[in-house]
């Protein structure tokens, strides 16, 4: 595949679902710079992987599991003493922070921060509406597995919930 | 706040996401990424190939050398040695390599499947450079055909009234290599992929926990 078909794949990608990324270089990225490495760190691995997308699976399906694999093996300190390709990104801008923060959105990243990496992922696909069965094929899972975690993680959302609810009032 | 106000906020940001992605930056990050990857490419290929293709040749010339003009028997010998330690470090990075990328093919596209295929990729570099033995496995043929090589070119421009040891400290040179650079780079190494390995075996097993 030459680069200028494979760029082209990429942009198209990037454009119509760069929530995918931006939403788990949020989940996964503690700090703006974090989340500015990881974001660029994704998108990487994204144009890596185009040449390897047959077509199999949906590309949503696909861009999850290229992002939650970068997430989860990502680590910053790796770019710091890596090889020095992500110099650019070092200087900043590549994301620009929204004007308003929805405070339901950032509590519930707050929520999927306290999770494990592994559930983390899970999270992020339930609240995606990704069924047992694609999740369990994305993350490599048995799906009786991503059940049991799924309800773990559904529990303790609704408790949290259900204990800031009373709080309120 | 319930549930379906907290799903409602999750789906608002496909449509409105939750930063603005500088284009112009990632384009410059993709090229980058683009020309590294060439830069590492051609480098890798000019030293395995060219390094070894050009010692090997040297090597082989003088072998040639030696049987055409019947020289000394032990002579020939030593450059047939050197010119087969450079084809074997030649023939044997390249099954490697081969070996690896076939390893590498058979894992799946699933999280758990990379994972592993990561920590393959680990106990390759690992097992090339990061023991002791396995790194004087690599670097020893380069070093004893070059060795030879020397030696073999001293030998024969030696003359007369000159002393073996003005060449010594060449000699000593590869040996200092031979031991060094392989427990360097080992060192090195590992301490570079040996926690990243670390990390991947408790991410497989986080995965695997459960099953």
């Amino acid at each position: 595949m030459q680069d200028g078909e494979r760029n082209q794949i990429f942009e198209g990608w990037i454009e119509a679902h760069k929530a995918i990324p931006l939403k788990v270089a949020r989940a996964y990225g503690a700090t703006h710079a974090d989340r500015e490495d990881l974001f660029q760190e994704i998108a990487l691995q994204l144009w890596h992987s185009v040449e390897a997308f047959r077509g199999d699976a949906a590309v949503t399906t696909w861009i999850y599991r290229v992002a939650l694999n970068t997430a989860m093996t990502w680590r910053r300190r790796e770019r710091k003493h890596g090889t020095g390709r992500h110099d650019l990104a070092a200087a900043g801008g590549l994301l620009a922070e929204p004007d308003v923060r929805d405070p339901r959105l950032e509590w519930i990243y707050a929520r999927i921060a306290e999770l494990d990496e592994v559930n983390r992922s899970l999270a992020l696909l339930m609240l995606d509406g990704f069924s047992y069965r694609d999740m369990s094929q994305i993350l490599g899972l048995g799906e009786s597995n991503v059940g049991v975690r799924i309800n773990r993680i559904k529990a303790a959302l609704a408790a949290r919930l259900g204990k800031e609810e009373h709080d309120e009032l | 706040m319930n549930f379906d106000e907290l799903l409602d906020a999750w789906k608002a940001q496909d449509d409105k996401p939750l930063y603005a992605v500088n284009h112009d930056l990632l384009q410059l990050v993709l090229r980058h990424e683009q020309t590294g990857i060439r830069h590492e490419l051609r480098r890798e290929q000019w030293v395995t190939y060219g390094l070894g293709a050009g010692m090997g040749g040297a090597a082989a010339l003088f072998l040639w050398a030696f049987v055409y003009f019947r020289g000394p028997v032990l002579y020939t010998a030593l450059a047939a040695a050197g010119t087969a330690a450079f084809a074997w470090w030649m023939a044997a990075l390249w099954l490697s390599l081969q070996r690896q990328r076939r390893r590498e093919r058979e894992f799946g596209t699933t999280l758990r499947e990379e994972v592993a295929r990561n920590i393959a990729l680990l106990d390759y570099q690992l097992s090339r450079y990061g023991r002791w033995g396995a790194a004087m496995r690599w670097t020893a043929p380069v070093l004893v055909g070059a060795g030879l090589l020397f030696w073999l070119a001293v030998e024969v421009n030696f003359d007369e009234g000159e002393s073996r040891w003005d060449n010594a400290w060449m000699m000593f040179i590869l040996v200092w290599a031979a031991v060094f650079l392989p427990r360097s780079s080992s060192r090195e190494v590992q301490k570079q992929l040996e926690p990243r390995r670390q990390r991947l075996r408790e991410l497989l097993e986080a995965l695997d926990a459960g099953e």
